[in-house]
């Protein structure tokens, strides 16, 4: 379909051109375009002149009025400055769609204002105009930065502001787009025979990226790793939720950029002919872009990539690990300030359990792993493994990444409901807690592998301690049940971003949990303290539970494969 | 034949739209001064005064404008540098106050030092009586102050050849007095190629008339010489005159004929537009205008 449509596009194009081509050439003494003697210094107060033109111009103004709201959109959810960075450039790419429109128009003004023919009679020969129109251009990138500097600002400063520090080389690619929005709408003014063109442009620049330039997507369909990617203008970042995971070549993707942007302007000024001026600045442009452009998709080393092999199968290499209350938690560098926010949902979750819980198991370990399955950035569930860079894939099973253990992990992002700000205080990673604690697998493995404990107390226990010890567990809890379930069992069919639990819980288990946590956490601990072995008993079952506190129930079929 | 040294300069120029011939073999040459082009509507002037303001290219023939060759490309910018051109529908950046559209042309100009050009800028819009309105938006200015706002732009840098294309239409008296000043104040040192439809402009200002009709110069010498050629030819009337080429009812309830005046007849003074009439014989041509519209767009030099 995007073939066809395109297809069309480009009939309709080369139809009009070749129309404008069809006047009587022979009659035609062309515009005045490179001349000796040419004046340069009209350039810069003309391009003043058109400055006020494209930032007063009605499409720039909407673009302007819309980028505050993208900057929020596309960063309110960013816990750290590589998501915000790669963000608030995504937010200035409707700004470039804005301002390729309002630059083509403002290059069509004097055709659209019949004042064409007074123009054509002064003597600024067409390249000065056009060179005009591109410095131009400088005034909404000024105006982009001024924005994006005053949101970076306000995402430093604001109480829970994203960890560690700006990415300019990420942010810059933002700017970089705003300038190439400018050149794309004087070169599409300058060859193309109609203002229409410039929305068609806009539109264009959609498709180009959407389709031809994410590799991701059709027709390539290649991995989120595959470094083809940053052959687009804005490449995403990769699902793998960790800078070390993943070659980004920032600079190299900015110089790429501005590569393209000095190459559009060249196009813009050889409208006129290609003269010396522009043929060194399309030389000096097409150099830059495939230079930059192969150092940007070029695979990575073999040392990098067995860096990552070992990065990602032999954490503790690499995980630095702090003891607290006699657990030992472990994060990989860039996340050791992770640590607090996992003991805010262990530590009250081992506190709910009786003192047996924890004393007759071996010492707890809290070890980061990435999740099985991940969210991109269109919140689409994907494989994590496959958004490593090919080399590193090729290197790693799923049984090496993801070996049964029986240790908790939490993942590299908090977990959370699907694509959703609703916080849940931790509580995916309380459940793996209390899961260890009854003895089942706190996390899944191999291949996002999880066992059943249906009907067995052990799982309710699980799933009312983890409610129990952080805030509104009893509605996350709800909530879980009522969007997690499918058929019987909690199975997460529909999450871009399931949990990392070890288990598929059962409904009925889960509802279990949920009348428990009506009654006193302290007349449930009193009654699983008496006799904690035979609670956590694989063949103790639900119904057993269920008459100890005098719930009435139907009963529940066991059907376990957990351990 | 060209008269060497002419500010504009033209032989055997000849354009045509189509099927539709604007210009036929043209020759003529223009000096210091002002000279009015008289002709119906499609007779041709404005096709003559593009080629000259270098916005189009004859079909053949040669174009001399300030001993420059228009045809090359240097030759065009030299003389676009020393050229004020109105065109016969001048558009105009309406949201632009007149100070900052007449600026923007005067960049294009090439006149670049700031503060020199903003004072040239208030000086032709002082010039043209806009001096109260310059900073208002153009769109809120009344139609005949716009075109004074294009009249200020043809102004800038006191061209050496200022080519006007029915700049006094929609002025009012007072305006167009002021007009006046203002172009016969240019004329003192430079030329002036002014087409209208306004006889008494032309008898106001032209040192020299040439009349126009279907491409070719029917006429070319000062008004007083073409006001001559009417004398004897005009005379009133108690009715009108079947055999008159032109006649029509005058305030005093006399009739105003032109044409040959029957023996005995009351002669009267003849004026310009008697002459002009009397030379296109009294016929408003109102042929394929369109045509010469069309020369804004392909054949034109940029």
């Amino acid at each position: 379909m995007e073939l066809i449509v395109i297809a069309v596009v480009g009939v309709l194009i080369f139809v009009r051109l070749s129309r404008r081509r069809g006047a009587d050439p022979g009659a035609l003494h062309g515009p005045v375009g490179w001349s000796v003697g040419t004046d340069w210094g009209v350039v810069m107060p003309l391009a003043r002149a058109d400055a006020r033109f494209v930032l007063t111009h009605p499409a720039f103004v909407v673009g302007v009025v819309l980028t505050p709201l993208m900057l929020y959109w596309s960063t309110s959810t960013a816990t750290d400055w590589r998501e915000a960075s790669t963000g608030t450039a995504l937010a200035l790419v409707p700004l470039g769609w804005f301002t390729i429109v309002a630059t083509n128009l403002v290059a069509w003004r004097p055709r659209r204002t019949d004042s064409e023919e007074l123009f054509a009679a002064l003597p600024a020969p067409g390249p000065v105009r056009t060179a005009a129109l591109l410095a131009a251009g400088a005034a909404p990138v000024i105006v982009a930065a001024v924005i994006t500097a005053g949101w970076v600002s306000y995402l430093a400063t604001k109480d829970d502001s994203p960890t560690g520090s700006p990415e300019w080389a990420e942010i810059a690619a933002g700017l970089a787009i705003v300038a190439g929005s400018v050149c794309v709408g004087v070169a599409v003014a300058r060859w193309l025979p109609s203002p229409g063109f410039g929305v068609v442009a806009a539109v264009a620049t959609i498709v180009i990226q959407a389709r031809f330039l994410d590799v991701t997507t059709w027709p390539w369909d290649r991995g989120e790793g595959d470094p083809l990617r940053f052959l687009g203008f804005l490449a995403d970042r990769a699902s793998v939720e960790d800078s070390y995971l993943e070659i980004r070549p920032a600079a190299w993707h900015l110089l790429y950029l501005v590569g393209l942007v000095v190459l559009m302007a060249g196009v813009a000024l050889a409208r006129d002919g290609v003269r010396r001026q522009a043929a060194v600045l399309l030389a000096f442009a097409s150099l830059t872009v495939v230079v930059a452009g192969w150092q940007q998709t070029r695979p990575a080393s073999a040392a990098q990539e067995a860096e990552m092999v070992s990065y990602l199968t032999d954490p503790e290499s690499h995980q630095l690990c702090e003891e607290w209350a006699g657990v030992s938690y472990c994060a990989y560098p860039g996340f050791v300030a992770d640590i607090a926010t996992w003991r805010k949902a262990v530590e009250p979750t081992l506190a709910m359990l009786p003192p047996p819980a924890v004393d007759r198991r071996a010492p707890l370990t809290v070890r980061q792993r990435p999740a099985i399955i991940v969210s991109n950035e269109d919140c689409v569930p994907v494989r994590f493994d496959g958004s490593l860079p090919p080399g590193v894939l090729e290197r790693v099973s799923p049984a090496a990444l993801w070996p049964v253990d029986g240790l908790v992990h939490p993942a590299f992002s908090e977990e959370s409901f699907p694509c959703s700000e609703r916080e849940v205080h931790g509580y995916f990673l309380a459940v793996q807690t209390s899961a260890w604690a009854v003895g089942l697998p706190p996390a899944p493995h191999g291949d996002n592998q999880r066992c059943t404990a249906d009907g067995q107390a052990r799982s309710v226990i699980a799933l009312w301690a983890g409610a129990a010890a952080v805030p509104d567990g009893g509605r996350t809890l709800g909530d879980v049940v009522a969007e997690g379930s499918v058929g019987p069992s909690i199975v997460f069919a529909e999450w871009d971003d399931p949990p990392m639990w070890g288990v598929d819980y059962a409904v009925a288990d889960a509802q279990l949990a949920l009348t428990l946590l009506e009654r006193p956490a302290a007349e449930v601990q009193a009654v699983l303290g008496r006799d904690w072995n035979h609670w956590i008993d694989p063949h103790t079952s639900t119904s057993e539970l269920a008459e100890q506190f005098a719930i009435e129930r139907s009963g529940t079929a066991t059907a376990s494969t957990c351990p | 034949m060209p008269v060497t040294g002419a500010t504009v300069e033209l032989s055997n120029v000849s354009k045509s739209y189509g099927s539709t011939r604007a210009l036929d073999g043209i020759s003529a040459s223009f000096e210091r001064g002002v000279t009015g082009l008289l002709g119906p509507n499609g007779a041709g002037k404005t096709s003559l005064l593009r080629i000259v303001a270098t916005v189009l290219a004859p079909d053949a023939g040669t174009v001399r404008v300030l001993s420059e060759d228009p045809a090359e490309v240097r030759g065009r910018l030299s003389i676009r540098m020393r050229l004020g051109y109105f065109p016969q529908e001048p558009g105009c950046y309406a949201n632009l106050t007149p100070f900052d559209f007449v600026d923007y042309v005067a960049i294009l100009k090439h006149m670049t030092r700031r503060r020199a050009r903003r004072d040239e800028v208030r000086r032709v819009l002082t010039q043209v009586g806009l001096e109260a309105e310059m900073h208002q938006r153009i769109k809120s200015l009344s139609g005949g102050m716009r075109r004074r706002v294009i009249l200020a732009q043809a102004l800038l840098g006191d061209p050496e050849l200022l080519v006007l294309d029915e700049p006094a239409s929609g002025l009012d008296p007072e305006q167009r007095m002021r007009f006046r000043e203002t172009v016969s104040a240019v004329a003192e040192h430079h030329t002036v190629l002014l087409s209208t439809h306004q006889t008494d402009d032309v008898s106001a200002l032209c040192q020299r008339v040439v009349v126009i009709d279907d491409g070719r110069i029917l006429h070319d010498e000062t008004p007083e010489a073409l006001v001559e050629r009417a004398r004897g030819r005009v005379w009133l009337a108690d009715a009108a005159d079947p055999g008159a080429h032109v006649s029509w009812r005058t305030g005093t309830g006399q009739h105003r004929l032109i044409g040959d005046p029957p023996p005995g007849a009351t002669l009267a003074e003849p004026a310009l537009e008697d002459a002009y009439l009397l030379l296109i014989g009294g016929h408003g041509r109102e042929p394929d205008s369109a045509a010469e519209d069309r020369g804004t767009g392909a054949n034109r030099w940029s």
